[in-house]
């Protein structure tokens, strides 16, 4: 069930009926079933998975609550068995690959894997250091661990966020209900309108490579894929928002015009915030930190687990590890200020650059196309090859616009609590745009999913 | 929570009301490019429009594109036959079709004296596509659909997911005319002049329009042996579709098809119904070559019409004389030389009718 279809769109809104309709108390049941039907319309058989990963954290927590000694062998039970789900589907074939190619099996990811461990993980921790009391009711806890609306491509939200919003829970205002509607509205626009609009430019680059040979094209391509990656990801997390928001829980922004980043640095604070976030208080800073010494180390270690979370492959590696270079650079040579209005806008496009590079080792198949695109990227001949059509560019011209707009004045923030007609015209707008630019002839999947 | 939900709504309606206003009426579907699907159907209902019609004997012809009349033929004989002729049929398209195209162009059933309908068989044979999931039907035909249709027209396929894309394109037109849209803005200043040069003069163009003169000449069939003999250079593709439709098993006769055409030709039937205008079925000429095992279905869809007044089944064996190498330039296509012949036939029938 993909959030861009309309079978999704009638399951949440039977959801949400039937949320305000029930007495509170049941509530929290029926977004348990709701979000356990959620993931079993994927696959019915995972759910047995998600379901032991739930209980075995939920008891090891209780667990470390009751004991005074030994509350670490509860922990490395509950990060083990995480770990061990994760690491056996997604990363089996990898490593079994690199031994003899016999050795891999058939495995079928599930969906989430990645996203919900990361969260296990971190309530797990937290309760392990005293930031996070154990919850004692099962359903509250299987409900944090499934909770549909980021079950299966985040936020990855702490526990504490999201049981602080669970246990003083209240009916959201107009402001909030307008809010949830809007981005929601805007994730959809971004997701259909740019993402899969870019996703058939992308895919017809990087599907073909050879077809495509030159410097335009492959700027194109790479272009195109580093617009679908951000609308695409950052269109779910919208949706997820909104939706939550709707259904009275406040997730966090996990995405804050990252493409106006002025730096690495700055980009890591702004993209897949609520990963950073969590590479940095679970990974980063249990290994040393910025402590000296070790900083570049840590850097490097962390980007290089971030990439390889991201998929089991060395492309994945290479772009983590590309990264922590870029990161280790800056903090080296001191570029973490914000530069002057006169010199932003350089540096923002030279950091979008080199964000755009390191996409390619994102999107390739192969080690030998990223390297292959790259060449062709500096090396390439200059042509009239350019993939990408004037009007989609004029496109994202406009929200690039609005991006600024937001940067500048937080409009959107405050569009909800404003004049009707503005909200009313945008809204208008969005859906104007989803049903005469959005592809609807066929519901891509989210780039994030696969995950 | 009052003021959340009108503002909702407001934005509901006026995101409908903008569709309905730009695809709903007239306004976009004039910009449509006139080579396509819906383009070319808008195209083709205009000149029949517009059609200069000085006799109130009018004939209209409709069908896919093996629909050989040809009326400058047809016309050139109106002063032995005392008929106008007038086509507007499309390749590609359907029996659903050609029920929407036929109550657009003739609203009050009363424009015409005979609706003829160019069909390939009287006995309703299976075919491998299933015309009732064509989804392109919907982009023929999307102008002509209101929203009183969407009930009849979404239940007519099967699939749910055709349903809804059906359904949902005939509620928001935009979703159907969207990729016309696109290219509208990719290519806008081309496309304000090949619609506007269109408009203007491709009434004459289709007027004048002459089929290809190649024939299938040395084409031949040895029916025992399932073997096929094609002319020297028929292109692969032709060749493939020819050993398909004259030397390999029949499709199993399911009754799918015939339902289908039950279906469709009874509403163009019921749009007729009680009107003065006599439907006519014409059995075009099937191909280059007759195979023996096609089936005999005497409760076809056709047959079952026939029985009806106001319907006519022109004789089944009347365009026979045309099924030869000599008269098909491609699988299912006759030539120029075909079509004329055709007509020729088809006016003089129905001159001898007296519709």
């Amino acid at each position: 069930m993909l959030f861009n279809t309309a079978q999704f769109f009638a399951f949440f809104a039977v959801v949400l009926l039937l949320f305000y309709a029930l007495p509170r108390p049941a509530r929290k049941y029926l977004l348990l079933i709701a979000s356990y039907v959620f993931y079993a319309s994927w696959n019915v058989a995972f759910l047995p998975l998600l379901a032991t990963i739930t209980l075995v954290d939920y008891g090891c927590a209780l667990w470390m609550d009751r004991l005074t000694r030994h509350r670490r062998v509860f922990l490395i039970i509950s990060i083990a068995v995480n770990l061990g789900f994760l690491g056996f589907f997604k990363y089996f074939n990898f490593l079994a690959g690199m031994i003899d190619a016999s050795y891999t099996m058939s495995i079928i990811l599930p969906i989430g894997i990645s996203f919900h461990t990361f969260q296990s993980i971190s309530y797990i921790v937290d309760v392990y250091r005293g930031e996070q009391k154990p919850i004692r009711n099962l359903a509250d806890y299987a409900l944090f661990i499934a909770f549909f609306p980021q079950l299966v491509a985040g936020p990855i939200v702490r526990a504490g966020e999201f049981f602080a919003d669970f246990y003083t829970w209240r009916k959201p205002d107009a402001e909030e209900v307008l809010r949830g509607v809007l981005w929601m509205l805007f994730g959809l626009a971004k997701k259909m309108v740019f993402a899969d609009q870019f996703a058939q430019i992308s895919d017809s680059y990087f599907g073909a490579l050879a077809a495509h040979p030159g410097a335009t094209a492959a700027w194109s391509g790479v272009f195109s894929f580093a617009m679908q990656i951000f609308f695409d990801f950052s269109g779910y997390t919208d949706m997820a928002i909104g939706m939550a928001l709707l259904l009275g829980f406040h997730f966090p922004v996990n995405f804050m015009r990252p493409y106006l980043a002025f730096s690495i640095t700055d980009f890591w604070h702004r993209w897949h915030v609520s990963l950073s976030r969590w590479l940095r208080d679970y990974l980063y800073i249990p290994l040393g930190g910025n402590r000296s010494g070790g900083t570049y180390r840590n850097l490097m270690l962390t980007m290089l687990l971030g990439g390889l979370w991201h998929g089991a492959s060395f492309n994945f590696i290479i772009w983590g590890g590309y990264h922590g270079a870029l990161l280790a650079i800056e903090r080296a040579i001191g570029r973490g200020r914000t530069p002057s209005p006169l010199l932003y806008p350089l540096r923002a496009l030279f950091t979008f650059v080199l964000v755009s590079v390191g996409w390619v080792f994102f999107r390739a198949a192969t080690l030998a196309d990223s390297l292959h695109v790259i060449e062709q990227m500096f090396a390439g001949a200059w042509n009239a090859d350019v993939l990408v059509p004037l009007w989609l560019l004029g496109l994202v011209g406009i929200a690039f616009l609005i991006a600024l707009a937001e940067e500048r004045w937080e409009w959107i923030e405050r569009l909800p609590s404003g004049s009707a007609w503005t909200y009313a015209a945008l809204l208008i707008a969005l859906m104007v745009c989803v049903e005469l630019i959005g592809v609807t002839e066929k519901a891509v999947p989210f780039i994030y999913f696969q995950f | 929570m009052k003021r959340v939900s009108l503002i909702l709504i407001a934005s509901l309606l006026g995101f409908a009301g903008l569709d309905l206003l730009a695809f709903h009426t007239g306004l976009y579907p004039y910009w449509v490019a006139t080579d396509s699907s819906i383009g070319y159907v808008e195209t083709v209902l205009q000149h029949e429009r517009i059609r200069q019609k000085t006799s109130p004997k009018q004939i209209l012809g409709i069908g896919d594109s093996r629909m050989a009349l040809v009326a400058k033929t047809a016309n050139a004989l109106t002063p032995e036959t005392g008929y106008q002729f007038g086509t507007i049929a499309v390749a590609g398209t359907t029996p659903r079709c050609w029920y929407y195209m036929l109550r657009a162009i003739d609203p009050a059933a009363d424009q015409y004296k005979a609706i003829v309908i160019g069909i390939e068989s009287y006995n309703d044979d299976e075919i491998l596509e299933d015309y009732a999931e064509r989804e392109s039907d919907l982009n023929y035909v999307i102008h002509q659909l209101s929203l009183s249709d969407l009930a009849e027209f979404s239940q007519s396929y099967r699939s749910p997911q055709r349903q809804w894309r059906a359904a949902s394109g005939i509620a928001f037109k935009g979703l159907v005319y969207k990729r016309d849209l696109q290219d509208l803005l990719q290519h806008p200043i081309d496309r304000v002049r090949s619609v506007r040069l269109s408009w203007r003069d491709s009434h004459i163009w289709f007027y004048d329009f002459r089929a290809d003169d190649k024939t299938l000449t040395g084409l031949s069939v040895d029916w025992p042996n399932r073997k096929l003999t094609v002319p020297p250079g028929t292109p692969p593709d032709i060749e493939t579709v020819l050993r398909t439709r004259l030397v390999e098993p029949l499709p199993p006769q399911t009754g799918r098809h015939s339902a289908y055409l039950k279906y469709w030709l009874g509403r163009i039937r019921d749009h007729y119904r009680n009107s003065k205008t006599q439907i006519v079925f014409a059995r075009l000429p099937r191909a280059a070559w007759i195979r023996p095992d096609l089936p005999v279905n005497p409760q076809s869809s056709v047959h079952e019409l026939d029985k009806e007044p106001g319907v006519t089944l022109l004789p089944e064996d009347l365009f026979n004389e045309l099924e030869t190498p000599e008269r098909f330039h491609d699988q299912v296509h006759m030539n120029q030389g075909g079509l004329d012949r055709f007509t020729q036939i088809l006016a003089r029938e129905v001159k001898s009718r007296a519709f």
